[in-house]
């Protein structure tokens, strides 16, 4: 282990002094520069409960209201700041109450460091209250996990953790501490870990492979790329746009990708997968050189996988190794840092342009505009969520924090919000989590005070993770919850009109008053159900100083086109 | 094609690293026929897991990069089970 010595408590004598397990946990956090966790007590994880009592002044603690709302906060906090996100909880329910999150960083690589209580070393294994075993419960979910028993391994637990959570391809890493080890008293001394002898993060890329995807690059004729996380973790947005534009090449985004590459820049087309955009889907089969970038092609991207690119030779570069090649064949992989590959690979490609592959796109974008005008500009009595979405666009011109739970409201808000700055896509991808939102959204504002972060929410998704609103109101977070309301689990009952005959199996929802939820919290909100209190509705949303609610009444039955249903290919999207 | 294959991965000798092995067979649905796990002689913190499993080429090669992925594990050796020779 590479290390690198930054905190030792010694007493005013220069000699070491005792510190218990807990204090340790905690002057390890600040020596890995954590300000914010966020988390719940409980019985196993008192003694640090108490240590934190006197660190407050450095360690923020925000206490939420279910565990599973501290770590969606941790992950929409690590998702807009690039910071690990941190998260305290006790054992047993506390701890399996974490599983979901768990499950959601690992599969969309958020860096997170979870710290479980346990019960006491003695009892491990014999039933007692609270007793969980979260370590194997969690192997699945998490990057790694590790149990300390010890006053003295907690410091080298927390170091090891923190490198492992955001090296190489980010993930969530449980430390788990029995209550004994936070009660024993141990010398203290930190470490900042840099180096494993089994792990190794950065993949140091072959200039070979960098040379033929070069090659295959500038002999394209249609190439394109398809840009996903892995440019927002790498930090390689400016190295994607000297790419794309040097060899004028059309960039395409995953979900997870949205904020990678500016939705403004003339080489966007759009938004790929099930309900993205029509032209970057279906040109999907057309090109010849597909590079894809920090993405996993997630069968929601590439429908049937039978009928996927045909045409096209893929490169595919990522740092995760067992990406490659996993779902679709690949001509040349590059095992690496997307970054540190497209700055490698830019010196080697061609300066180009391709105007009639661009223009294509915007031939087929021609074909969808009479879905986004019914969805931005429609002619029915009620509001439609894509004219919400597109005048909240409008209003905060794209430059705000957006954070979308799971359905049709995050499909629409994907497709019409300008996504420009780096980071300000939260959402969950690859779990598809209803309830993320509004704990990912206090989190995400508790990352990044100086933007506006604004929560959309189907009224399903609200209701699973409602308790948070809690949260929000004794720290007044000002994040604005943007509720669009049809009553149903909109997605899924789309799918049961689509491909189940209407048969509206458990879908329809008798809701509360939203409103009146709100304000019980002593949160500002209100309801708009017409087309012309809209924009002073987001305004007045906007304008307010502190945290705000305000549902909007939408159509019941909307469905989100285009769309590639499933077992179809791409190239076979639906524009009704 | 399934064949058999002795797979080898060396790795630290932690508390759950040979469960987190398991779980990567059992999520593809790997068939494991046989299994020997032992520390190093005279190295407790170091061991090798022996596997011999039934599985394609393909799945394999996808086991043997989730198994290398994995923070414990040092390197993994495979081959193809040769039916004169036992592993």
């Amino acid at each position: 282990m590479k290390t690198e010595a930054i905190a030792t408590q010694k007493d005013s004598s220069g000699i070491n002094q005792q510190i218990t397990g807990s204090e340790i946990l905690l002057r390890s956090l600040i020596a890995e520069e954590v300000q914010t966790l966020f988390g719940y007590p409980g019985g196993a994880i008192m003694p640090v409960y108490d240590s934190l009592y006197s660190f407050s002044d450095q360690l923020k603690h925000i206490l939420v209201r279910h565990e599973q709302g501290a770590i969606h906060a941790a992950q929409g906090f690590a998702r807009v700041s690039g910071k690990t996100g941190v998260v305290l909880a006790t054992s047993g329910p506390g701890a399996t109450n974490l599983i979901t999150g768990l499950a959601d960083a690992m599969i969309d690589s958020t860096p997170l460091v979870c710290i479980t209580g346990q019960v006491a070393s003695h009892l491990l294994g014999t039933d007692a209250f609270q007793e969980t075993d979260i370590i194997n419960i969690s192997l699945p979910v998490t990057k790694w996990n590790i149990q300390v028993t010890r006053a003295a391994d907690v410091a080298s637990a927390v170091a090891r953790a923190f490198f492992i959570a955001k090296s190489g391809r980010p993930g969530p890493v449980l430390i788990d501490i029995t209550k004994d080890a936070q009660f024993e008293m141990a010398d203290f001394h930190y470490e900042i870990c840099h180096q494993l002898k089994t792990y190794k993060p950065i993949p140091n890329p072959d200039q070979r492979s960098i040379a033929e995807a070069a090659k295959l690059i500038n002999e394209a004729s249609r190439p394109y790329i398809l840009s996903g996380q892995g440019i927002i973790l790498s930090g390689a947005q400016t190295e994607l746009i000297d790419c794309a534009e040097k060899a004028g090449i059309p960039v395409a985004s995953t979900l997870l990708g949205l904020s990678g590459f500016p939705a403004s820049h003339p080489l966007y087309v759009g938004y790929l997968g099930m309900h993205g955009n029509y032209s970057p889907n279906v040109n999907t089969n057309e090109c010849d050189v597909l590079i894809a970038i920090g993405m996993r092609f997630d069968d929601r991207v590439t429908g049937n996988v039978a009928k996927y690119a045909p045409n096209a030779k893929v490169i595919h570069i990522d740092i995760d190794e067992s990406e490659i090649g996993k779902i679709i064949k690949t001509e040349v992989g590059i095992h690496a840092d997307a970054k540190h590959a497209l700055t490698l690979l830019l010196p080697h490609l061609k300066k180009t342009e391709h105007p009639e592959w661009l223009a294509s796109f915007k031939k087929l974008d021609e074909l969808e505009k009479a879905i986004i005008q019914q969805d931005c500009h429609p002619e029915c009595e009620g509001l439609k969520m894509g004219e919400v979405v597109r005048r909240l666009n409008q209003i905060t011109q794209g430059n705000s924090v957006v954070c979308t739970d799971v359905g049709q409201h995050q499909m629409v808000t994907s497709r019409y919000y300008s996504f420009n700055d780096l980071r300000s896509c939260i959402s969950s991808g690859g779990l598809g989590t209803m309830g993320f939102c509004l704990p990912a959204a206090m989190g995400a504002k508790c990352g990044a005070p100086e933007k506006d972060v604004i929560a959309i929410i189907g009224d399903g998704g609200f209701q699973m993770t409602i308790q948070e609103l809690g949260t929000i109101m004794q720290y007044q977070i000002p994040v604005k919850i943007i509720i669009l309301n049809n009553n149903f689990l909109g997605m899924v009952r789309q799918w049961q009109q689509l491909f189940f005959d209407k048969r509206y199996s458990f879908t329809e929802m008798d809701n509360p008053d939203f409103v009146a939820i709100a304000k019980a919290y002593r949160i500002e909100s209100q309801k708009v159900e017409s087309r012309d209190y809209l924009d002073q509705a987001l305004m007045d949303m906007m304008n307010h100083k502190g945290p705000y609610l305000l549902e909007v009444v939408v159509e019941k039955e909307e469905n989100v086109f285009p769309m590639v249903p499933t077992g179809a290919g791409v190239a076979e999207m639906r524009l009704t | 094609m399934k064949k058999d294959f002795v797979l080898e991965v060396h790795s630290e000798n932690g508390f759950s690293v040979l469960n987190r092995m398991i779980n990567i067979f059992n999520r593809r649905r790997v068939r494991i026929k046989r299994l020997l796990a032992t520390e190093m002689p005279g190295d407790y913190k170091n061991g090798m897991a022996s596997f011999i499993v039934h599985a394609t080429e393909e799945n394999m090669e996808r086991v043997r990069l989730q198994l290398e992925k994995l923070i414990e594990v040092e390197r993994t050796d495979v081959r193809e089970m040769n039916l004169n020779h036992q592993a």
